[in-house]
């Protein structure tokens, strides 16, 4: 193995009353694909933008090259071969990928010469790395996959030899994965080095070297992923023994009941069913959300797509936030003395952190947001002598809703999803992640081109002829 | 605790900021700093006349404060509350000289409603046109404005309106069904000043638009709507309206102006009355943080600092009353660094453990 490319030594970051990280260490070898796991909140993030420049640490050390390291921002980490591509990407989609790749870096911007000379660059970077891209097509114009590779070549172009990827396979379907996955092996074997930050462990099984895992801001691990099972990975990153989802689908394969708790114009939801919606995004996703939101009825639930955008007040506090879809359970005088114990059950039943429904949404991570968004989306007051307010509503639109979030709340999403439809209610899923589908759905339908093109029940399961379809691919 | 003492304490800082950079500003302009702040404090609250004159800027100052922080908490920037206001004062007058003899009773009755409606009605246009045509509130209500100070221009000259007795730019009186500041105790105690009991008008509506905003479904729609747009759209409620209701409540809060200067002071409309009541309301909300109950002690500030700036004029050979202008504006300035202040507290106290408990 080669040198170091760089080292945090005990690095340590606050925000508010939050600590972010403490005293993390992390040594990452030159040429080699470096993963960065741990849950949300975890402390990931906020470690690889201290690196990058974006935050600065509280104490502790950054060392690159060998030399002791302290940017002012990510311009001058940029300069010095540091580069991140963030899990939102940050492209202006009306300008072309050349302009998108360029933007900043010529000292005249209209200077013939220096956009001749920094084409052939990037021809000749695309050429040798193997991204293939048309430089003259509107950002906008791309697949996500496509917008993935401007990001990287963006690095590239700017001479960066550490990359850093935030969450990159989120947004890929199974077939631009490993595509992916071959363009960064040809980054790995041209000696650029690659910090992966993830949650996948199935990914950092197959690409990373190395694996460094953080727990509740601290580095707990540096693992050989070759050498550890997924299970044995997911059981650092989580701190104790993980327990199975449990299932009983199969005693109740047969017991489909004919109730129809939604009818959609192409398909119909009924009670005690999860029906799974497969197909890249862009497919058509957005006209299914939309009909069936037309179509909701008061008791019903939503977890939307973007939590961030369509979910959440990201400025408000979690007992607003609660409010927001539950104001209807209340009376019109909204008195937090009555409510704030309902919020308050939804927080520790859910195991949201910080316990504290006064904290702006904001603050809390991505996973405990969304564990906080299928919380509300499952609780209504309940009217009956049992008490229980998570009885969930009778249909539950479910839009990608893992995205972005650690095993642990993964599984715990999971779970609730299962126990909807258990409860004899009706649970549309749409979602990218096919193994999330076959893990819950009833049945997939597979949309490509806006239409439904095939459907599939359980018993037809199988990633490749349902990964066919989501290409277009006609299976017989 | 936390919660209201760290923004208290980093507006007082604020403050502290705006009186250093005016004392800094008097100082080059070689007058005795602490003499100038003297002669703010002594004009703004030195006697009871002074009082009276500061309370009755801090009664429309409030108004419309409330104006602009009712319709930020939707998302809209209210720049309309002098066009409101203007509105308002103008359809009280005409209502009013419309219909003179009424009971006393009734003629508040009537100059609270169209008061209100009025300056509603003014902002609603503002609100329909975002709400549902996209049209951009900073730019209808300016619009709005330079239309209400026009309309009142003309309107002041016709016969039926104007003023016989002089030269000025105003309506006739009154008749004292409305104009009732001879029956009213405040203005006696005041020793006759602009002021009248419609001062009392500002805190019960601290009071009800804070239970409104913050205690009901209508006031947490509009809340939401200002939040998160999509978001609140996704969950059931209805942007658009909310946005038409909060521009509604805010013009009703402006168009409240007219009370107190149509009843309780001078009896009549008077062109350019307000010396821009409604562009120094933007600044009292900032400086209260859009909170209701904040509103009527940063009001109460702003007046002071307006109605000393008077006498700089007079009393100092170098300075004018825009310093106190630019105080105001470097408190507003100061007010923007404060949630970054209130963060490095808020760190500093968890680093030293202090107030660990929560």
């Amino acid at each position: 193995m080669l040198g170091v490319a760089l080292e945090l030594r005990k690095i340590s970051k606050q925000f508010g009353q939050v600590l972010a990280n403490h005293k993390v260490d992390l040594k990452v070898h030159v040429g080699s694909i470096h993963a960065i796991i741990g849950e949300n909140g975890a402390g990931k993030s906020t470690a690889m933008k201290i690196l990058c420049g974006f935050y600065h640490q509280d104490s502790g050390e950054i060392i690159v090259k060998e030399k002791k390291v302290r940017w002012p921002s990510p311009k001058e980490a940029l300069a010095s071969g540091i580069g991140m591509v963030y899990q939102h990407f940050m492209l202006a989609g009306t300008h072309t990928v050349f302009e998108n790749i360029v933007l900043g870096t010529i000292d005249y911007p209209w200077s013939l010469i220096q956009k001749k000379e920094a084409r052939l660059k990037i021809e000749k970077l695309s050429k040798y790395y193997g991204l293939a891209l048309d430089l003259d097509v509107n950002v906008e114009k791309l697949s996500v996959g496509e917008q993935q590779r401007v990001e990287i070549l963006k690095l590239l172009f700017r001479d960066t030899d550490i990359l850093i990827l935030d969450e990159p396979t989120a947004v890929l379907s199974p077939i631009e994965i490993e595509s992916f996955f071959g363009q960064l092996r040809n980054l790995k074997n041209e000696g650029k080095t690659i910090l992966l930050i993830t949650h996948k462990l199935k990914e950092v099984k197959a690409i990373a070297d190395k694996a460094t895992i953080f727990r509740d801001g601290k580095t707990v691990a540096e693992i050989t992923p070759a050498d550890f099972s997924i299970e044995a990975m997911a059981e650092l990153m989580v701190g104790r023994k993980l327990v199975g989802i449990s299932d009983n689908r199969n005693n109740r394969e047969e017991e489909k009941s004919s109730e129809v708790i939604i009818s959609l114009p192409d398909f119909k939801v009924h009670a005690g069913e999860i029906v799974g919606i497969a197909g890249v995004e862009g497919n058509g996703q957005r006209t299914i959300i939309d009909q069936t939101l037309k179509l909701r009825t008061a008791d019903s639930g939503m977890l939307p797509e973007k939590r961030l955008e369509e979910a959440l007040m990201l400025g408000a506090s979690l007992y607003e936030n609660f409010l927001l879809t539950k104001w209807r359970q209340f009376s019109w005088w909204l008195s937090p003395k009555i409510i704030m114990p309902y919020v308050k059950e939804v927080l520790s039943r859910f195991d949201i952190r910080p316990l504290n429904a006064n904290l702006i949404a904001k603050n809390f991570s991505g996973g405990n947001q969304q564990k906080f968004v299928v919380g509300r989306e499952l609780w209504s007051l309940s009217r009956d002598l049992t008490k229980d307010n998570f009885k969930g509503p009778k249909f539950l639109l479910a839009c990608q809703p893992t995205r972005g979030v650690d095993i642990n709340a993964m599984e715990f999403i999971h779970q609730r999803i299962l126990e909807q439809r258990d409860r004899g209610h009706g649970v549309l899923l749409v979602s990218s992640e096919l193994d999330e589908l076959l893990r819950l759905a009833d049945r997939i339908l597979v949309l490509y081109r806006g239409k439904i093109v095939k459907e599939f029940k359980r018993s037809e399961f199988n990633e490749t002829k349902i990964g066919l379809a989501m290409a277009g691919g006609s299976s017989s | 605790m936390k919660k209201i003492l760290l923004p208290l304490f980093s507006t007082f800082i604020s403050l502290l900021m705006g009186l250093l950079l005016g004392s800094v500003i008097a100082a080059f302009a070689d007058e005795n700093p602490l003499h100038i702040l003297q002669i703010i404090w002594n004009s703004g609250l030195g006697s009871k006349y002074d009082l009276g004159t500061t309370l009755y800027y801090a009664n429309a100052l409030a108004l419309t404060g409330y104006s602009v922080a009712v319709a930020f908490h939707a998302g809209l920037f209210n720049i309309g509350a002098e066009g409101q206001l203007n509105m308002a004062t103008l359809m009280v007058a005409i209502v009013g000289l419309t219909f003179p003899s009424v009971s006393p009773f009734l003629g508040i009755i009537i100059s609270f409603s169209v008061a209100m409606m009025a300056g509603a009605l003014w902002a609603g246009i503002a609100g329909l046109l975002k709400a549902y045509r996209g049209g951009h509130e900073v730019i209808s209500t300016i619009m709005l404005n330079i239309i209400a100070s026009a309309l009142a221009s003309w309107l002041i000259t016709l016969p039926v309106l104007r003023n016989t007795e002089n030269q000025n730019p105003e309506t006739r009186q009154l008749s004292l069904s409305y104009f009732v500041r001879g029956a009213d105790p405040l203005v006696k105690f005041f020793m006759d000043s602009p002021t009248s009991s419609s001062i009392l008008i500002i805190f019960l509506l601290a009071i009800l638009l804070w239970a409104f905003l913050f205690r009901t479904r209508t006031g947490f729609a509009i809340r939401a709507t200002g939040q998160n747009e999509v978001a609140a759209e996704l969950a059931g409620l209805n942007p658009k309206l909310m946005k038409v209701i909060a521009m509604l409540i805010a013009g009703a809060c402006a168009g409240l102006v007219a009370i107190g200067e149509v009843n309780g002071h001078t009896g009549k409309f008077l062109l350019g009355f307000s010396p821009e009541f409604g562009f120094m309301g933007i600044a009292v909300a900032l400086l209260a943080r859009n909170q209701p109950l904040a509103i009527p002690p940063a009001a109460f500030l702003f007046a002071i600092l307006h109605k000393g700036a008077g006498d700089l004029d007079i009393e100092t050979k170098n300075i004018t009353r825009d310093l106190a202008v630019v105080i105001q504006a470097v408190v507003v300035l100061s007010i923007s660094i404060s949630p970054w202040l209130e963060e490095k507290i808020l760190a500093f106290m968890v680093n030293h453990k202090w107030g660990a408990k929560e």
